[in-house]
C-alpha cells in the first residue's frame, strides 16, 4: 500500500498516504528529537519486564 | 522526514499487535480450551501479568500518530467512530475482566469475568482485524455520491454495516464480507500466537491438547490465505503492484509463509521456536499490508 495508507473508494478524492496527511516538517523534525528517546525508553520498559518476569509464571502473585 | 515517522510508528504498531496479540490470544484460548479452575486461574495470570505493558505500545501508536500524521489521525477517529467506541469499551471489559476475577472467591463472580475476558479478546482480535481490512479495501472518502463530496476530501464516516455486505459498493460498511475476513484470519493468528504463549509461560494441564490445536488452526489458517490472496483483486484490481515494482518488499509476505510452515512442525519444535513463527506470522502479516 505504501506510500497510500488509506485508499479511496471513488475516483474524486485522493487517497490519504503519508505525504498529503503529514504534519509541517519543522514538527517532524522537531519531534524525532523526543521521539527517538521515547522510543528507546519504550523497548528498555519492555526489555526489563520481559526478565523481571523470564520463565514459567504459574508461581508467580497475580490479582490478589 | 515523513517516511522515517511512517517507518517508527509501522514498528510500533507491529510491536503492539506481536505483544497484546499474544494477550488476546491467550484470552480467545481462556474461552474455549480452559476448563479446570486451576487452568482458568493460570491462564489468566499469563495474560493478566503483561496486559498493561503491552498496551503502553498502542498508546505510544496513538501518540505518534496525532503527532506525525494529525490529518490521517483526525480523519480515522471520526470516520471509524463507532468501531472505535466499541473497541474502547471492549479494551475495557478484557482488563476489569483480568483484574477483578480474583478478588471475591466466588465461582459465579469468577465465571461472569472470565466471561468477559474472553468474549471481549475475541472480539479484540476480530474487530482489530476488520479495521485492517478496511484499512487495504478504503473508504468513501469525503462521502462522493453522484459525483459530488458530502464532506471535505479527507473526511468519511461508516455504518456498521451496509444492508449489502459488499466491499465494492458506493457506501461500503465498516463489516463487510472481505473485512469479515481479514477479521476470522486474525482471529486464528492471535489463536495461534496466544496458544503459543501459554504453552511457553505456563505448565497448564492443556498444553499437549493446544499444540495439536495451533496444528489443526495452521491448517485453517493456510486456506483462509489462499483464500483471501484469491479475492483480493476484487478490492484492488492490482493487489501485488508494489511488490512487482519493488521486489525486496517480498520479504514481508515471506516472513508471513516462513511462519506458518514453522507452526507445521509446531509438536517437535521447542516451545520458544513456536513462539518465534507465531510472532513471525503476526509481523508478516501485518508488514505485508
Amino acid at each position: 500500500m505504501f506510500p497510500v495508507i488509506l485508499p479511496s473508494t471513488n475516483t474524486i478524492n485522493e487517497p490519504l498516504t503519508i505525504y498529503n496527511t503529514a504534519a509541517a516538517k519543522y514538527g517532524l523534525s522537531v519531534a524525532m528529537s523526543w521521539g527517538i528517546v521515547g522510543f528507546i525508553l519504550l523497548f528498555v520498559y519492555m526489555i526489563i519486564q520481559k526478565r523481571l518476569m523470564s520463565g514459567k509464571i504459574d508461581k508467580m502473585d497475580y490479582g490478589h | 522526514m515523513e517516511i522515517f515517522w511512517y517507518i517508527i510508528i509501522a514498528i510500533v504498531l507491529a510491536m503492539f499487535f506481536i505483544l497484546d496479540g499474544y494477550d488476546f490470544g491467550t484470552g480467545i484460548v481462556h474461552l474455549f480450551f480452559a476448563k479446570k479452575e486451576e487452568d482458568k486461574e493460570v491462564i489468566a495470570k499469563a495474560a493478566g501479568l503483561f496486559w498493561d505493558s503491552n498496551e503502553v505500545w498502542l498508546v505510544a501508536a496513538g501518540g505518534m500518530l496525532f503527532m506525525a500524521f494529525p490529518t490521517f489521525y483526525a480523519s480515522v477517529f471520526s470516520g471509524f467512530y463507532l468501531p472505535l467506541i466499541i473497541v474502547l469499551w471492549l479494551i475495557i471489559f478484557r482488563a476489569i475482566g483480568l483484574e477483578f476475577r480474583s478478588q471475591f472467591n466466588y465461582q459465579m463472580w469468577k465465571d461472569m469475568w472470565d466471561k468477559a475476558f474472553g468474549v471481549s479478546s475475541l472480539l479484540l482480535a476480530l474487530f482489530f482485524g476488520i479495521a485492517l481490512g478496511n484499512i487495504v479495501r478504503g473508504v468513501n472518502l469525503g462521502g462522493v455520491e453522484n459525483g459530488i463530496s458530502a464532506y471535505e476530501a479527507h473526511y468519511f464516516f461508516l455504518p456498521l454495516w451496509d444492508a449489502s455486505f459488499n466491499p465494492s459498493t458506493t457506501h461500503p460498511g465498516v463489516i463487510d464480507w472481505f473485512t469479515l475476513t481479514i477479521g476470522v484470519i486474525s482471529v486464528v493468528v492471535l489463536t495461534i500466537h496466544g496458544a503459543n504463549w501459554v504453552i511457553l509461560k505456563t505448565n497448564s494441564s492443556i498444553n499437549n491438547k493446544l499444540k495439536l490445536t495451533i496444528f489443526k488452526l495452521n491448517i485453517v489458517l493456510s486456506a483462509l490465505t489462499v483464500f483471501s490472496l484469491s479475492i483480493w483483486h476484487i478490492i484492488n484490481p492490482s493487489p501485488f503492484k508494489n511488490f512487482l515494482e519493488k521486489p525486496y518488499l517480498i520479504v514481508f509476505p515471506l516472513i508471513y509463509f516462513s511462519g506458518i510452515i514453522g507452526l507445521f512442525f509446531v509438536k517437535k519444535n521447542k516451545n520458544n521456536t513456536n513462539f518465534i513463527f507465531s510472532t513471525l506470522l503476526v509481523l508478516g502479516g501485518i508488514t505485508s499490508l
